[in-house]
């Protein structure tokens, strides 16, 4: 409560005991929501979550990206020693891994990378199936929750912070009596709502701000991360949506404020919103997608397999089994040629069939993301995942990338093994090809690029405008409800 | 006078703004995740139904002891319907064969890996988000409201001790919680049983109780601390808010924490790449073994006229081979009596180093949960997941079950004599037609100048068609299909209500621990108590 000094004018001053001279009446109002706010306990608990918890995310992150890094490394050793002192024979039935490198912007967006499939093994064989699988070989019980990222951060607690600084600005009855005497003074009710939100926020945003500088204290010095000129303007565009997503959940929080009597149902109502955008919304969204657009079975899968061997091998020969190389040769290897064209059509069809089932799974999971947008916490989620060029975008690329990278391997072994004169050259089969030494370094390696911060902007340029709108929408649903609202 | 505290306070929570909003929620989400649960349990059942049958049509149309794989199939679990937990995420098929102790299922409908973001909601997620949350809201202002009210003094003007007053006030927010719980319950169970293809046993009847007496016990304890947070907060206001923050921490911030501290911290060394890597030097040793093997038999190292062509092989060593001579398959089955024996010793000394690598990630996980104790939302979680029976030690005991299947069916093997006889690799009966018989010599005839050749000449069209008609007739013949109608059969059902609730005494009792320490707090806090509002 401000103090009162009565004045010559009959005019009590808000604040102080000084008339307010050059300083606006917003500033005053500030600085009394300010200072109100500074004392409150809410915003102690808030400023000790979100400085802990943003502390706590970076150290977590620092040791997983150390961990990641030495196990791809590992992948990457071990793929390296398989091709050692190899031969293009040999060379074609090795699993060569198309490795996703571990994200190093997981601590600010995740976007489900933590247990998203990051290797992509695939052999020129076509006796070989591909494979596809995450964490480089890890258990499948160490799909753990998610990661505490900042978006985490965002979405769960300072969502929820907001909302318990929002909930009781217009609303309760020490509220009223407050704003009551507020606007016996020459006082716009929108100058009010204004101070209020940019108090709220600040307590918001300053912790937010120590929790970034002390998450990039931890992460440079203990983590040993480095990060480039991109990835600094990336990690600023998310701190600027953070912002602007606070903005917005303390003017929901207002909204509400404004539309009920009682304090109390105010923040229930708020609470079962936030369940209702954090938790439900996707979790409903997923089973949605589930539901309309289904995935097949891995039996029906493994049928419309079997179906396309058979189909193959049926119509271009009958049964006949492999010679060995020596008596092969006698013919030319006319057998095992003609038996190769038709393995590589079924192999062919079948990576067709494996490909189009890894659409329709990211056709899905781009759907619920769809839906759950409905949610403005899960449209912050998504704009964030595309700015950075994280979550399915990232899952996308990759697969992309790999499914590029074995066509390019197969045209280097193909230039290999055509410079050996006494290789048999039928494509891509052990027994059948060039025995002669190759070094492992003739053999391409893979390489993924992460999208650019101007890709990332063009991605999520659609959500931050719709964004914008509903941050429009709920600025003016506050101002209405407040400026109709009875302070009796 | 106790009584009419209860109702009292029941009513009043009955009435509340709050409690009509969040039990319509509750019921209309379980309905929700029950159906769609319900309709995914269905779809799994009937994969696992085909997933059997198709395996045992395929059991019924082996020859040879070789190909005797039998896949086991891990049926649904019908009260995944109400906690998830692992059952439709982790495989449920295991191959059983001499080579390897299964460590790991796979198979089964597991959806969509891209999808891990979004995770299912069950009726325990519900009760742990909603319920928990309604259990705070109607608790946290049940004494400093009253005091700010000025009615916390009316309660004591009958002669009502402080114990019974504040028991009271715990008895109505319990009993208003009941209704949306046991509404939410009974209308699961009912879409459960009216459209899932479930019949429940009696045994699934107790673990339904287990489930319903956790999802109580949960209930008490976050109404306790709602209450210890209502008698040391300074007003209302401070109460709902401290009580919404503490919401937050236990259901999502402890577990989350905790698990990635120990996994991503403490243990993310699991050196899974040298497991892989020592199991991979083994399986070399044993393959550099069995050739060593192989070349000491002179008809073995050698094609001649005695050799037998591979008709058909398949995973794990499985090979059927024909048109071999006796002498042949006499040193072919001492061949292969020394494979199974080397297969058998070497699955234990892979699996001796898997485990020892299991062993690690255990600890882990161990290490996590001691870590995430103090959140009753996770407690909640390790009991209901047990007694629904999809918790990860369930899918364990089925890993269990079918490493002492493949024992017995070792067992069953050594009876019938498959290690040491031909039928382990061939189904031709005695006396045999080794393949030079085809052109009408006998196999001494073929040496080495003439063997190459016609060994060729087995892909001419005439020996070809004659070869393809031979294996059409041998595989409708009955004589050469393998007798298994006396096969060990495999049964796995859900654990016991024992069973269930032994795995998880230490996470009941810890349940049981906060509520006592809970109560004991409140009690003794509100001894003390001033009812009047501080000047």
């Amino acid at each position: 409560m401000g103090e009162f000094v009565p004045m010559r004018s009959g005019k009590a001053p808000l604040i102080g005991g000084a008339e307010p001279v050059g300083r606006s009446v917003l500033a005053i109002l500030l600085g009394r929501e300010l200072r109100l706010l500074a004392e409150d306990f809410r915003c102690h608990v808030s400023c000790l979550l979100i400085v802990s918890l943003m502390g706590f995310g970076a150290l977590v992150y620092a040791a997983r990206y150390r961990s990641e890094l030495r196990a791809y490394t590992a992948e990457l050793a071990r793929y390296d020693a398989q091709l050692r002192q190899t031969t293009v024979d040999r060379a074609v039935e090795v699993l060569h891994p198309a490795v996703k490198p571990p994200w190093r912007l997981a601590f600010l967006v995740d976007g489900g990378q933590q247990s998203a499939p990051n290797v992509y093994r695939q052999a020129l064989s076509a006796w070989v199936e591909p494979e596809l699988a995450s964490g480089y070989g890890a258990d499948e019980r160490s799909r753990g929750p998610e990661s505490l990222d900042w978006m985490f951060l965002l979405r769960v607690v300072l969502s929820l912070a907001a909302f318990a600084l929002g909930y009781d600005a217009v609303c309760g009855v020490r509220q009223r009596a407050t704003l009551r005497m507020l606007l016996s003074y020459p006082v716009a009710r929108w100058q009010i709502l204004t101070a209020k939100l940019v108090a709220a926020w600040s307590c918001l945003a300053l912790p937010f701000f120590v929790g970034a500088a002390l998450s990039l204290l931890i992460l440079t010095g203990y983590g040993g991360l480095r990060f480039s000129a991109g990835e600094l303007v990336r990690i600023g565009g998310v701190a600027g949506l953070s912002l602007w997503a606070m903005a917005l959940y303390v003017l929901i929080a207002q909204l509400v404020s404004a539309h009920v009597r009682d304090s109390t149902r105010s923040l229930a109502m708020l609470a079962l919103i936030w369940v209702m955008a954090v938790e439900v919304i996707p979790a409903a969204s997923g089973l949605l997608a589930h539901g309309l657009r289904p995935i097949a079975t891995d039996k029906e899968i493994e049928r419309q397999m079997a179906e396309i061997r058979h189909r193959v091998e049926t119509e271009r020969h009958g049964p006949g089994s492999w010679r060995g190389r020596t008596w092969a040769k006698a013919d030319d290897y006319a057998w095992e040629r003609l038996s190769a064209r038709t393995q590589n059509l079924r192999y062919a069809l079948q990576e067709k069939l494996r490909r189009a089932v890894l659409e329709h799974k990211l056709s899905q999971l781009e759907l619920a993301r769809d839906l759950s947008l409905l949610s403005p916490i899960w449209l912050i989620q998504e704009a964030a995942e595309r700015l950075v060029g994280s979550g399915s975008e990232r899952d996308r690329s990759f697969l992309e990338a790999a499914w590029a990278f074995g066509d390019v391997l197969a045209g280097q072994v193909r230039i290999l093994d055509a410079r050996d004169p006494h290789s048999p050259h039928v494509l891509y089969f052990r027994g059948y090809m060039s025995e002669h030494p190759v070094d492992g370094g003739a053999f391409p390696r893979f390489s993924f690029r992460e999208r650019s911060p101007g890709e990332g902007l063009r991605a999520s340029a659609a959500h931050l405008l719709l964004l914008a709108l509903e941050t429009a929408i709920v600025l003016a649903g506050a101002l209405y409800h407040f400026g109709r609202y009875d302070l009796g | 006078m106790f009584r009419a505290v209860v109702k009292k306070e029941l009513l009043n929570h009955l009435v509340s703004f709050r409690f009509i909003v969040s039990t319509l929620i509750m019921v209309i989400l379980a309905a929700l995740a029950t159906l769609i649960a319900t309709a995914d349990y269905n779809l799994r059942l009937r994969n696992y139904q085909s997933q059997v049958e198709e395996h045992r049509q395929d059991l019924e149309k082996i020859h040879v002891y070789s190909f005797l794989q039998p896949v086991l199939v891990r049926p649904p679990e019908p009260l995944s319907i109400l906690d998830q937990g692992n059952d439709a995420r982790l495989g449920n098929e295991v191959r059983i064969h001499i080579f390897a102790i299964p460590t790991t299922a796979t198979g089964g409908f597991r959806g969509n890996e891209l999808m891990t973001s979004f995770r299912g909601l069950d009726l325990t997620t519900i009760v742990r988000v909603v319920l928990g949350l309604l259990a705070l809201l109607l608790s946290f202002d049940a004494v400093v409201g009253e005091r700010e009210n000025r009615t916390l003094q009316l309660i004591f003007s009958n002669s009502i001790s402080r114990f019974s007053a504040l028991a009271g006030k715990y008895l109505g927010a319990l009993a208003a919680l009941f209704v949306p719980l046991l509404m939410s319950f009974l209308l699961s169970l009912a879409i459960l049983l009216w459209r899932g293809q479930v019949e429940l046993n009696p045994s699934e009847g107790l673990r339904l109780a287990g489930i319903f007496g956790s999802y109580l016990a949960y209930l008490g304890l976050m109404v306790l601390l709602g209450l210890v947070i209502s008698l040391f907060a300074r007003s209302a206001p401070t109460a709902l808010v401290v009580s919404l923050f503490a919401w937050l921490a236990i259901v999502f911030l402890i577990p989350q924490a905790a698990t990635a501290m120990t996994r991503d911290v403490a243990g993310a060394e699991h050196a899974q790449g040298s497991t892989e890597d020592r199991e991979a030097e083994i399986v070399r040793e044993r393959e550099r073994l069995l050739a060593a093997e192989a070349e000491r038999h002179p008809l073995l190292a050698t094609t001649s006229g005695h050799s037998s062509p591979i008709v058909e092989t398949t995973r794990n060593k499985a090979v059927l081979r024909r048109y071999g001579s006796a002498a042949f398959y006499d040193a072919l089955a001492a061949y292969h009596r020394q494979e199974t024996a080397a297969g058998m010793r070497y699955a234990e000394k892979i699996f001796g180093i898997h485990q020892s690598g299991e062993a690690d990630l255990r600890a882990e996980a161990r290490l996590a949960a001691v870590f995430s104790y103090p959140s009753p939302a996770f407690l909640l979680d390790r009991l209901s997941e047990s007694f629904a029976g999809t918790s990860f030690d369930d899918y364990d005991r089925f890993l269990t079950t079918c490493r002492s299947y493949r024992l017995r069916l070792i067992d069953y093997l050594r009876a019938q004599g498959a290690f040491d006889s031909w039928r382990w690799f061939t189904d031709d009966p005695t006396p045999t037609h080794p393949w030079p018989s085809l052109f009408g010599l006998g196999p001494d005839e073929v040496d080495e100048s003439n063997v190459e050749s016609l060994f060729g000449r087995l892909h001419e069209p005439g020996i070809a068609a004659k070869l393809q008609q031979d294996r059409m007739r041998f595989e409708q013949d009955p004589s050469r299909l393998l007798p298994i109608d006396d096969l060990p059969r495999f049964h796995h059902r859900g654990p016991s209500f024992p069973q269930a609730a032994r795995r998880v005494a230490g996470a009941a009792a810890a349940m049981l621990a906060l509520n006592l320490l809970l109560a004991i707090v409140a009690v003794v806090r509100f001894h003390r108590y001033s009812l009047d509002v501080a000047g």
